[in-house]
């Protein structure tokens, strides 16, 4: 067989059309979540759509643009605005403009899928700002995401282009799943203590909605019930989605499938160090709860791995010119 | 003949000459057959051929790219079903002269950038190349491999009214449109495949393994397999479809300027995730302005730092070479006949549309004398901007035109209005004349080949002449029929 090359350039394109794709479901995923979170939630609770915005760490982007914080905007900002990093538009269209230069590398059809997806959410985007609609194109958007990923997994060749994907989207998915729990716990301890406090205890049941979410927003309660506890437990959800290796949205789980990608890939080693550590870091965290504290910090610090990786990938591979 | 999809007997294409009807009703001997094929189609069946052609295009990804509201829009590719017909002898005759013609220009660009004979003695004025936007002076005292400047050229043909093919351009820098040539075989394979077995058509799909050839034989390394590569200006350019496709096919590596970078040793690498490997030949579409920032535009993005240094060294071939621009500028065309006797002492087997230069006084006159009846054309520019077509231009148009002639006449040449040939082609559910020109692709390296027949690109509005797919033109597959 001939030697496959692999130009920097169509490296760093596939991987962030990796990423991006990534990018994208997660985000369809978190919008859907989170409105139907809302719906059990007495009005009254402070906090409300704008938590989405800190999530996706685009506070500033939005308060360029928008004064008031409701949902409507909030929204119209993640759906169709293209004008900032995080919307499905600008995350599908930036995947489709990776996905342009990389034709040649990934299959005919997962290339149609993409441009399928970019043309729905630019068409369908629009009028999905009004909440009927909203929920089917959110839908519509994770299943185009899932029928990408099966063509890719079915129909491409597992060579460095491939690897590359994978290592995207693995960083991508580790990134993503610690905002969700981060942001979570940040929800809940921000409640402690308030008026919020007492209308979640009036309206019942609310940590439980809370953390069902975050399970629901990656398509894990039922794993998470078959393979961890059947309650939901604010612990038991956050040491799942982190550490858990059989779960492939997990923390833990991603960090196996980026090294996996990495043993395929020349020079890796730098990268695997930092993904390494990061995994040092899961398996020796202490019994995660909320109560001491430590949870905001112990994400933090494996956020900072992951983004060093990250660059590691980027210095290792990507050769821009000085 | 009359037939459901068309009345032969009323197929009127004026005083233009049409590939296919001789006169009303009576075909051309080499086009009966295919007028009959198609005469049997219902309008039903027509319709669903015409379709299917669509469906093709969409499936096989045949597109060219249109940037507008920030937002690459890939269109698919318009092509009409109704094959063009050019006999295999008057074809012979043609590629003998396209060779001819691209031998002659390479040479004189070879001269140009060296002795200069040819201003010596007096054939082309020394001021027409002083002058010349494409004369790059950073090109002098080079020999690029096999005196060959100009690798792939793309030359323009029409027909006049009595059926002669004339040159109307040389496109000697990057031209494009050969990927839809190919392309458009393959749809018509498919979609018509009982007419097309029942002709003798010559193949057309040795093109991209006689480019391969030719570039390859371009490296300074003797390796039996150099690295070649198609440099890119990236996916905004409208036929970044078709770099892709070539390099694909010929397993050549599509690169964009950040991908390559020019060492300590003068050599070119491409950066690959296992490191640097060294190039050999470059086939770039990319416009010599944009090529090498030291050299040349020093704000290009899309070139290589330092490429003219490796290429001035002989680490690496360019095709076509920098600076062979310098033969495609439009005050050059006029004297391509005179170059050609001057360099081959051979008298040209194609003829030039006949052409008057503004940068010569009394062809100057004639022109501002003959405005309302003259296409004027800037000489440096390409893909039809600029034109001043007298007869459909406003007096005011013309006299802004006659103002820019007097400032700098050497920038305008002029011609009669052209006159395209017709071939019968599919509108709507019926069949009718529209306008068409060729674009057959020449290649020369060590040895020099023609492409059989070439894209021809048709205008789709009655009485246009304005073939450009960007201005709604249309393509057609060309048959060079034994």
């Amino acid at each position: 067989m001939a030697k496959e090359r692999l130009l920097s350039r169509a490296a760093e394109r596939i991987y962030w059309l990796g990423r991006y794709v990534e990018r994208t479901e997660n985000t369809a995923r978190l919008l859907n979540v989170y409105g139907n979170l809302l719906f059990d939630l007495p009005l009254k609770t402070r906090f409300g759509w704008y938590t989405l915005i800190e999530l996706l760490g685009a506070g500033e982007d939005f308060e360029s643009r928008y004064s008031r914080r409701d949902e409507r905007n909030i929204v119209k900002f993640l759906i169709v605005d293209r004008f900032h990093p995080v919307s499905l538009g600008a995350t599908s269209a930036a995947a489709r403009e990776n996905a342009r230069t990389s034709r040649e590398l990934i299959p005919a059809a997962a290339w149609e899928v993409r441009d399928d997806l970019h043309y729905h959410i630019r068409d369908r985007g629009p009028s999905a700002l009004a909440r009927k609609a909203r929920g089917e194109l959110l839908a519509d958007v994770v299943a185009f995401c899932q029928r990408l990923n099966g063509l890719i997994d079915g129909t491409m060749s597992q060579d460095s282009a491939f690897h590359f994907l994978k290592l995207g989207q693995a960083l991508e998915r580790a990134d993503m799943t610690t905002r969700i729990i981060d942001i979570a716990a940040a929800t809940e301890l921000s409640a402690n203590g308030d008026d919020t406090a007492r209308l979640l205890e009036e309206s019942g049941g609310y940590e439980n909605s809370l953390w069902l979410s975050v399970l629901t927003s990656t398509s894990a309660t039922q794993m998470y019930r078959r393979h961890f506890s059947e309650r939901v437990e604010p612990g038991d959800v956050i040491n799942f989605m982190l550490a858990d290796e059989a779960f492939p949205r997990a923390c833990l789980s991603c960090l196996e499938a980026a090294g996996r990608a990495l043993d395929r890939l020349p020079d890796g080693k730098a990268v695997m160090t930092e993904v390494n550590a990061a995994k040092r870091h899961l398996a020796n965290s202490p019994e995660l709860t909320l109560e001491n504290g430590v949870l905001h910090e112990f994400i933090d610090l494996l956020q900072c791995r992951l983004a060093a990786a990250h660059e590691h990938v980027s210095e290792t591979w990507f050769h821009h010119p000085a | 003949m009359k037939t459901e999809i068309t009345d032969w007997e009323t197929y009127e294409s004026g005083v233009f000459h049409d590939e296919m009807m001789r006169e009303a009703g009576r075909a051309r001997a080499p086009c009966r057959r295919l007028m009959r094929q198609f005469s049997a189609f219902s309008k039903e069946e027509l319709a669903a051929r015409a379709a299917a052609a669509e469906l093709a295009i969409k499936t096989m990804g045949i597109s060219f790219t249109v940037y507008s509201d920030g937002e690459n829009i890939d269109r698919e590719w318009p092509f009409d079903l109704f094959p063009r017909v050019i006999p295999g002898k008057e074809w012979d005759r043609v590629a003998a002269g396209l060779k001819q013609r691209l031998r002659a220009l390479n040479l004189f660009i070879d001269d140009i950038y060296n002795r200069q004979r040819v201003l010596d003695d007096g054939i082309v004025p020394r001021a027409l190349i002083e002058d010349s936007k494409n004369f790059r002076p950073q090109c002098r005292g080079m020999h690029p491999r096999h005196g060959v400047w100009a690798h792939v050229c793309g030359t323009d043909l029409i027909r006049d009214d009595e059926g002669r093919f004339l040159v109307l351009e040389d496109n000697l820098r990057i031209p494009s449109g050969v990927s839809y040539m190919l392309e458009n075989r393959k749809v018509t394979k498919r979609v018509l495949p009982e007419i097309f077995e029942a002709h003798s058509i010559r193949s057309i799909r040795q093109y991209t393994s006689q480019l391969f050839e030719t570039l390859a034989s371009l490296s300074p390394r003797r390796r039996k397999s150099p690295e070649v590569v198609v440099l890119t200006p990236g996916i905004f350019n409208s036929a970044y479809f078709e770099h892709a496709y070539l390099a694909r096919e010929m397993g050549a590596e599509l690169v964009e300027g950040v991908d390559l970078e020019v060492a300590d040793d003068d050599c070119v690498y491409m950066r690959t995730i296992d490191g640097l490997e060294r190039v050999d030949v470059i086939y770039r579409r990319v416009d010599d302005e944009f090529l090498d920032p030291e050299v040349f535009n020093s704000e290009s993005m899309l070139g290589v730092p330092g490429l003219m240094r490796a290429w001035r060294a002989g680490n690496v071939a360019i095709a076509n070479a920098p600076g062979a621009g310098v033969a495609d500028d439009k005050a050059i065309y006029a004297y391509v006949p005179a170059i050609i006797e001057y360099y081959l002492d051979e008298k040209p087997i194609l003829d030039n549309v006949k052409t008057w230069l503004c940068s010569e006084p009394e062809q100057c006159e004639y022109v501002l004398a003959h405005l309302d009846e003259l296409v004027v054309k800037p000489v440096n520019e390409s893909g039809g901007y600029g034109l001043m077509v007298g007869p459909h231009a406003s007096e005011r148009e013309r006299r802004e035109c006659a103002r820019r002639i007097r400032e700098f006449p050497r920038n305008y040449i002029a011609q009669p209005t052209i006159s395209l040939s017709t071939s019968p082609t599919l509108c709507g559910d019926a069949i009718e004349p529209r306008h068409i020109d060729l674009r057959p692709f020449v290649l020369q390296g060590q040895e020099s080949y023609v492409t059989s027949g070439g894209l021809t690109r048709v205008a789709l509005k009655r009485g246009s002449f304005v073939v450009n797919s960007s201005q709604g033109g249309g393509s057609k597959d060309t048959w060079i029929v034994d």
